[in-house]
């Protein structure tokens, strides 16, 4: 095996470079082999991966480092690699989610609105937990008063606010509540935004 | 702003009338912490808590027991957090 194994160090290689150097290298295999391949991203394991499958081989990988994946590709049998094949790989690279959280009133749910602000203040925390955060928070009517002062919810939502959250709140709302001096966290916004973050969320979220 | 996990304490009532009154008992005796929901790693079920630092297990339960407020558990799981 060890005559018929080929490592690529495709390590800060932009995608579809890895795919397309693993790919020549299973072709010029000449029976049983493998192809270890060293990349730095997880779309590229992605990629190698569902290019190890569609050519029939076994593939593993394993993180090694902070950014560093090391992929094994073994093919049973010689791989057949047409001419330019390798070089017309694609990469597909997932598309990102845009998670768009929409919060319209200080409760959560309806009944006792004591139990209610409790279960909003642990759905703001919730949010904080997620391995992949949201890309926009929106507040309006009652739910306005949750980014101003005095809301129990401040301390998460300035975090996700740093961490790259769009926190915003709708100005009507804080007009009309008399609160948009009050405003603590993210900006005011209007409902034209309203409408196009809603309009172009690939998921939203009511609590 | 990054996060990483850390371990954190979670204390956990046998019903969420405790879990509120740890609230009002913290807020009011100046105790470390804050309520969260109930992490999956404690129980699948759904439930209010009390998270604080681990180091703040003895004054927590100290305080709650002077209080009378009924406590389930606590726990120490690994959390997210903020890194400033």
């Amino acid at each position: 095996m060890s005559e018929n194994k080929l490592v690529i160090d495709a390590r800060g290689d932009a995608c579809p470079l890895p795919v397309v150097k693993t790919l020549k290298a299973l072709g010029a295999l000449t029976g049983p082999g493998e192809v270890e391949t060293l990349v730095d991203n997880q779309i590229a394991v992605e990629n190698l991966s569902r290019m190890a499958a569609s050519k029939g081989c076994v593939f593993a990988s394993e993180q090694t480092g902070e950014k560093e994946w090391r992929c094994v590709t073994t093919a049973a049998e010689a791989v057949a690699v047409a001419a330019g094949e390798a070089e017309s790989a694609e990469c597909y690279v997932p598309a990102k989610k845009n998670v768009v959280v929409q919060i319209s009133a200080g409760v959560m749910g309806t009944g006792e609105d004591v139990l209610g602000k409790k279960l909003m203040k642990a759905f703001i925390f919730s949010l904080t937990q997620l391995d992949e955060l949201p890309q926009t928070i929106l507040f309006y009517n009652g739910g306005a008063y949750l980014t101003c002062e005095g809301s129990d919810s401040l301390e998460d939502l300035k975090n996700l606010a740093d961490a790259g959250v769009e926190i915003l709140t709708c100005g009507t709302c804080t007009d009309f509540y008399g609160i948009t001096d009050k405003l603590a966290v993210g900006e005011v916004t209007n409902m034209y935004v309203i409408a196009q973050k809603l309009s172009g969320a690939s998921v939203v979220v009511r609590p | 702003m990054p996060r990483v996990r850390r371990p954190a304490l979670v204390v956990t009532f046998p019903t969420t009338a405790a879990a509120m009154s740890c609230e009002e008992l913290c807020g009011k005796r100046g105790l470390p912490g804050r309520m969260i929901p109930v992490p999956g790693e404690i129980s699948a079920g759904c439930g209010l808590a009390w998270k604080a630092a681990p180091e703040d297990r003895d004054a927590l339960e100290a305080g709650l027991a002077a209080g009378g407020v009924p406590v389930e558990g606590f726990h120490v799981v690994e959390m997210l957090e903020f890194v400033k």
